[in-house]
């Protein structure tokens, strides 16, 4: 089932249209990465998405279900911009009063039982705004987990993160998906981070998607491919395609072709069966942060 | 909206705003009843000049405490800014509205906080007044039950209704500024002081009864008439032009409208707003 599926979905704000027909499918257990440029539209559909931005046009669906203003509650969390504290009162204290807000049973014992997931137990009393930024950003997490939600929506969560942090934040993520079963949506530039924990992709790219695929797809469109030069670029191309029928070819403006989906072995074998003169022949692999840029920028088509 | 109004609450306590909002009541309401009792003071007498000996006489602990009703006013309305602000500015809002998604009980929780708080706040500096009045005289005279429950009703409609409009231009501009200079200059009585003022003149120069009639239905009539204590609700005032024949029902109709027509416009209007 789709937790999360849009269609067609669409935002404007006076004559700019910041979410363009967008349609974006999160799957149950997904943890999606959530990838675009700065002003592509990825907070935007994220707000959409957590009620809070009303749709210019288009439809919303959260589990299997078309979603409304004033709608019963939803099993939804969210961190979307900043976190969401209360900077005159305690970690404690901001859970509690979101708790208490949601209509939380137990609010007390699941504040606590957050503090500790997130390693706040210790600040659990000190003033929101004397906490250092990783651990208002783990804060913003918790809130965001408060009420148990299905679907956790969250917008840049390693901002200004130190290495650690980062890495402990991950860990809490992937461990809440695998554990707790929470489909999370998380934006971010860190394509690093990314890549480490999420398990299907959406590429958000002037409020259009872009493209979206599977961890195992990436691995494929990213794997290792062979470049060749020869004498003659083009008989050298017209007998790569001819006998390697599912394999991808790339002319480069260096005369180099580059061909994905077939081994060295075979590319070089096929070019000595045809007598071509073979300058180079070399494997590439092809970098994640390139794929993405690819597919990211205006004049990129994807793959 | 409970759930809303439990989480405000325990804001406010745990957050101190109320905390230091009740000292200052307290305060304000201190120096106020000292004020009202420094005439009587051995050696103190030359402050009576000028004031009729009547008015001294009658003094009681609601003269203290009515006149503080413009400071509180101004005080219960920035609390509800400072509050609504931090709800929008933070982000926390945001949060709860993901997981509530209503927006029309976000709205009644407003609605219900700036009664209640009101109510707590009015019902403090009359009780903080007479035990000021206790302490300084060694006993308290107060004016008749009834009248002290129509002023204390009907001046936490007041101080209510100009914390909801505060409220209302809080949500609506979502800056907190305009909800400050909403408090100071509205619930202050100063922009309500100036448009009496006007339309005054203007029914003057005219001769135009309809107008002199439509100023005392203002909300400034009202504040007026309240600021002059229990027993003013109870015999007609002359304002400058016209006069309110039943001052309590006045009031309470004035009161009744304004808070109808905010919460009309918050209703209309916030629930439709991006968050």
């Amino acid at each position: 089932m789709d937790v999360i599926e849009t269609h067609g979905l669409t935002k404007e704000y006076g004559r700019k249209r910041a979410v363009d027909e967008l349609d974006m499918h999160v799957r149950t257990g997904d943890i999606y990465g959530f990838v675009g440029r700065n002003g592509a539209g990825k907070s935007t559909t994220m707000k959409m998405v957590a009620g809070l931005v009303e749709p210019t046009a288009g439809e919303i669906s959260l589990f299997g279900k078309p979603i409304s203003r004033d709608a019963t509650p939803s099993r939804v969390g969210s961190l979307i911009e900043s976190p969401d504290i209360l900077p005159n009162m305690s970690a404690f204290d901001n859970l509690m009063a979101k708790a208490l807000a949601v209509g939380v049973a137990g609010a007390r014992h699941q504040c606590e039982e957050l503090l500790c997931l997130f390693g706040l137990k210790n600040a659990g009393e000190k003033r929101a705004k004397g906490l250092s930024l990783g651990m208002r950003q783990r804060l913003g997490v918790a809130l965001a987990l408060v009420g148990t939600p299905d679907l956790l929506l969250l917008d840049e969560p390693f901002n200004g993160l130190d290495p650690e942090a980062t890495r402990a934040l991950r860990n809490t993520l992937v461990e809440l998906n695998r554990e707790r079963g929470v489909t999370i949506v998380v934006s971010s530039h860190v394509l690093d981070q990314l890549e480490r924990m999420a398990t299907r992709y959406g590429v958000i790219r002037s409020g259009h998607m872009a493209d979206e695929f599977t961890e195992e797809e990436l691995h494929e469109a990213c794997g290792s491919s062979v470049r060749v030069r020869t004498t003659d670029t083009s008989r050298a191309l017209a007998v790569l395609e001819q006998s390697l029928p599912k394999a991808r070819f790339r002319a480069d403006p260096d005369g180099s072709v580059l061909v994905s989906g077939a081994t060295a072995e075979d590319v070089s074998r096929i070019l000595h069966e045809a007598d071509a003169q073979v300058l180079e022949l070399a494997m590439l692999e092809r970098d994640i942060e390139d794929y993405f840029v690819d597919l990211m920028s205006d004049d990129g088509e994807g793959e | 909206m409970l759930n809303w109004l439990k989480s405000d609450l325990y804001r406010l306590v745990r957050g101190r705003i109320l905390r230091w909002t009740i000292i200052i009541v307290a305060a304000m309401t201190a120096v106020s009843m000292f004020l009202v009792w420094l005439p009587n003071m051995p050696g103190m007498e030359w402050l009576n000049a000028g004031v009729a000996t009547s008015a001294l006489t009658e003094a009681d602990a609601f003269t203290g405490v009515s006149n503080l009703f413009i400071p509180l006013d101004v005080i219960v309305s920035l609390v509800v800014v400072v509050h609504l602000s931090e709800d929008i500015e933070t982000g926390f809002m945001r949060g709860v509205l993901t997981c509530s998604r209503s927006r029309v009980a976000y709205v009644w929780a407003r609605l219900a906080l700036a009664l209640l708080l009101s109510a707590a706040l009015v019902l403090s500096s009359a009780l903080i007044g007479c035990l000021a009045f206790l302490i300084i005289l060694g006993h308290v005279s107060l004016p008749a039950v009834g009248q002290i429950f129509v002023w204390l009703l009907l001046a936490w409609g007041l101080v209510a209704a100009h914390a909801l409009l505060c409220a209302l231009v809080t949500l609506l501009s979502r800056r907190k500024v305009a909800g400050v200079v909403c408090a100071c200059l509205v619930s202050g009585e100063m922009v309500p002081g100036i448009c009496w003022s006007v339309l005054v003149f203007a029914a003057s120069v005219s001769n135009t009864p309809a107008l002199a009639g439509a100023t005392t239905w203002l909300p400034f009539t009202s504040a007026k008439i309240i600021q002059e204590g229990p027993a003013a609700l109870f015999c007609a005032q002359e304002l400058l032009v016209g006069t309110v024949a039943n001052p309590a029902s006045h009031i309470a109709i004035t009161v009744i409208c304004a808070v109808a027509l905010y919460v009309g416009i918050m209703l209309a209007l916030v629930p439709r707003r991006d968050a």
